[in-house]
């Protein structure tokens, strides 16, 4: 497989980006943080030519299938959302020093996809349940917006650590900016995962641990949006709140599978 | 009376309830709901009594439970009937700020500048004077109202859910492949009469060749009033029917309640056959033969019976697999070395002849007149949250004054979000379309 071994290189990939955004950070020269953003956006490619590739290879299996399936595909994927949003933040407020904080949490991902002896990176064929098409509108909300997230709790920590700073108010600002995306598209993917489940199991909304959890990470950033548009909060109550969220996501996605049981047991296989 | 309205209509309580919600929601994760509780109940009985009364193992449920969500639509409401009229009194009034944010000299003529902006710009007159006037751009006037929207949405999707758990039902059925059914399970353990009967004709498996399964089928007729319908019901391709709708939730092999044994005698290779049903005993080269038991399934090796033999004052039990070689390749050699599963007695063989099994399709029924209801409130929160998030008021004053040596064109805005950037884009609209000096 052909794709595996592209996305394994892209993990080391996202690992030099990494280093030099640190290298960037702490030795104040700009040229590393030009050679890191080069090599994100290079192994960004990569990155999405090896999701295609792994697309088409599944049509040679003759299981022909979007590869959002499984545990490994969802991970290669959220890695992928993770760094679309980031560069796109990037460019748009030519400022890198986030790379520090998003570039390892992509190469975390995509590291755990490609060596976790539990997570097979195999093309699998579709099981019944799967086979609709709000799988790809509800895998692709859902990780768009945990990326959101995940890029806001990057945005959080990097908040706390200058907090007294002038940049302070703009970071401010932008990580706001981030969790509405977030929200919007974890609303959706709840959406588009109740009107499937309608589909596939008879029933919206049925109090599944995974349900559950998408609706209490929903909760908490829907208190977080609450407390800043209205009751003024700002900074560093905020900044903690979407690391609160954030630790919700990663329950959702991974905990809830492993540590409770539920129909969306794909961390089995 | 004040005092409720005034905590009513806070966000602190709707920050509250949300919080609240989402701490009841997670001990409802942890805590084993349903049917999953017996194994509390046994493990830790005194516990399990507490729990039990404060509704812990049916928690989405409870009285309590849904007090929270009554009081935050209520929360909900209040604050929308609070805010609205304010919301509605701004949008209507339109007062100039005072503050011009820019001004730009223009080398052209009055009133082929006046025409220009009132042209490019798409612009109404506000007001007009000698040598000077103002234009007025307003845009997004209902981002405003998408909060309003979104939480109107909220109030739906529960309400949806109540007309569910009133007018609508859950439940199951299960139906052999050639048998017809007009009772649904529900999910109370009562029993449901459908006005109609549902025949499974055929249910079929298929697999992909890694072994993992590929479609699960049922081909069901429903039979109402002398007609016959048929449909075919597939995982995510549910069938309705009279209003009631159809779901392919599982599946499972049943066997019947008799078995064709074949007794083989070695010396002289004479076979006979011989049909035993369940708890009966039949008699075969004067062995006596008792069907115990018919399992669809044993260690994973697929059906077997259970049998008790006897001649000559000897006695054993035998257990006989439908397939003999499936069981000697699932299962270790050593367990089916042991005598139980010998069948070979005195001078004769045993195997089974035949052993039918059928299908049973498991069905999930539902009927439930909230669905479009939440389809509503799913829809108009996706719309009112792009409104309140991803659009904004923008209100624009142009204003356009006659000066000796040429034109001077001022500019002020608004915003319901703290954006300028509008403002600049104008700016440089109008430098596209005068010539600024």
């Amino acid at each position: 497989m052909y794709n595996t071994v592209i996305l394994s290189y892209t993990t080391f990939g996202y690992f030099i980006s990494f280093l030099f955004y640190l290298l960037m950070s702490v030795m104040k020269k700009e040229v590393f943080g030009k050679i890191a953003s080069f090599s994100s956006i290079l192994f960004f490619l990569l990155h999405t030519s090896g999701i295609i590739l792994r697309w088409i290879e599944s049509y040679k299996l003759g299981i022909g299938h979007a590869p959002l399936s499984n545990l490994y595909e969802s991970l290669i994927f959220f890695s992928w959302a993770i760094m679309l949003l980031y560069i796109i933040l990037e460019l748009k407020t030519k400022t890198k020093i986030f790379g520090v904080f998003v570039t390892p949490l992509s190469f975390l991902i995509m590291a755990y996809a490609s060596f976790s002896p539990s997570v097979t990176s195999k093309i699998q064929p579709l099981i019944p349940a799967l086979k609709s098409n709000w799988l790809i509108a509800h895998v692709i909300t859902c990780f768009m917006g945990y990326a959101a997230f995940g890029i806001s709790m990057a945005l959080s920590i990097v908040y706390l650590l200058n907090e007294k700073s002038r940049f302070s108010i703009f970071l401010e600002e932008l990580n706001y900016q981030i969790v509405v995306i977030g929200f919007m598209m974890l609303t959706l993917g709840i959406i588009t995962g109740s009107v499937w489940a309608h589909y596939a199991w008879g029933s919206y909304w049925s109090w599944d641990p995974k349900e559950t959890w998408s609706l209490i990470t929903w909760l908490v950033y829907a208190a977080l949006i609450h407390s800043r548009m209205v009751r003024r909060w700002r900074g560093r109550k905020i900044a903690i709140l979407s690391i609160i969220g954030f630790s919700c996501v990663l329950f959702t996605y991974l905990g809830v599978n492993f540590l409770l049981s539920g129909l969306h047991s794909y961390a089995k296989s | 009376m004040k005092d409720i309205w005034k905590i009513l209509k806070s966000v602190k309580l709707a920050v509250f309830l949300l919080i609240i919600l989402a701490i009841a929601s997670t001990l409802g994760t942890i805590i084993p709901q349903g049917e999953e509780a017996i194994w509390f109940a046994m493990k830790r009985p005194e516990l399990f009594k507490i729990l039990h009364f404060l509704g812990l193992f049916d928690l989405y449920h409870t009285l309590w439970f849904r007090a929270i969500l009554g009081l935050l639509a209520l929360n909900l409401i209040v604050c929308s009937v609070d805010r609205l009229p304010d919301t509605w009194k701004r949008i209507k009034e339109v007062k100039e700020p005072k503050k011009e944010e820019f001004r730009i000299k223009v080398k052209e003529d009055f009133s082929e500048v006046r025409k220009k902006i009132e042209v490019h710009l798409r612009c109404r007159l506000l007001k007009e004077q000698k040598d000077k006037v103002c234009f007025f751009i307003e845009k997004g006037r209902f981002s405003c109202f998408g909060v309003y929207i979104v939480h109107f949405s909220i109030i739906l999707i529960l309400l949806g859910g109540i007309i569910g758990s009133i007018f609508g039902f859950e439940g199951y059925m299960s139906i052999l492949e050639g048998e017809k059914k007009d009772t649904v399970r529900l999910k109370n353990k009562k029993e449901l009469k459908l006005d109609f009967q549902v025949r499974c004709d055929k249910f079929l498996v298929e697999f992909y060749e890694n072994g993992m399964p590929k479609e699960y089928v049922s081909f069901l007729t429903f039979i109402k009033g002398g007609k016959e319908f048929r449909k075919t019901l597939k995982v995510n391709h549910p069938v309705r029917f009279d209003g009631i709708t159809f779901y392919q939730a599982s599946y499972g092999i049943a066997v019947g309640d008799s078995v064709l044994i074949k007794v083989l005698d070695k010396t002289t290779k004479k076979e006979k056959k011989v049909k035993i049903s369940l708890g009966e005993e039949a008699s075969v080269f004067g062995i006596r033969i008792k069907l115990l038991d018919i399992r669809e399934d044993f260690g994973g090796a697929g059906p077997a019976v259970f049998l008790k033999l006897k001649k000559d004052g000897e006695k054993r039990k035998l257990i006989l697999f439908r397939e003999r070689k499936k069981a000697e390749r699932i299962l270790p050699s050593e367990m089916l070395n042991s005598p139980i599963f010998d069948p070979s007695f005195f001078n004769y063989s045993f195997s089974v002849e035949s052993l039918e099994t059928k299908y049973y399709t498991g069905l999930q029924v539902s009927k439930n007149p909230g669905v479009p209801v939440v389809w509503t409130g799913f829809f108009f929160i996706s719309f009112g949250l792009i409104l309140t998030f991803f659009s904004s008021h923008r209100r624009i004053w142009i204003y356009v004054r006659k000066k000796e040596d040429g034109t001077e064109i001022a500019i002020s805005g608004m915003s319901n979000r703290k954006d300028k950037g509008f403002l600049e884009n104008i700016k440089e609209n109008i430098s596209r379309i005068c010539i600024t000096q």
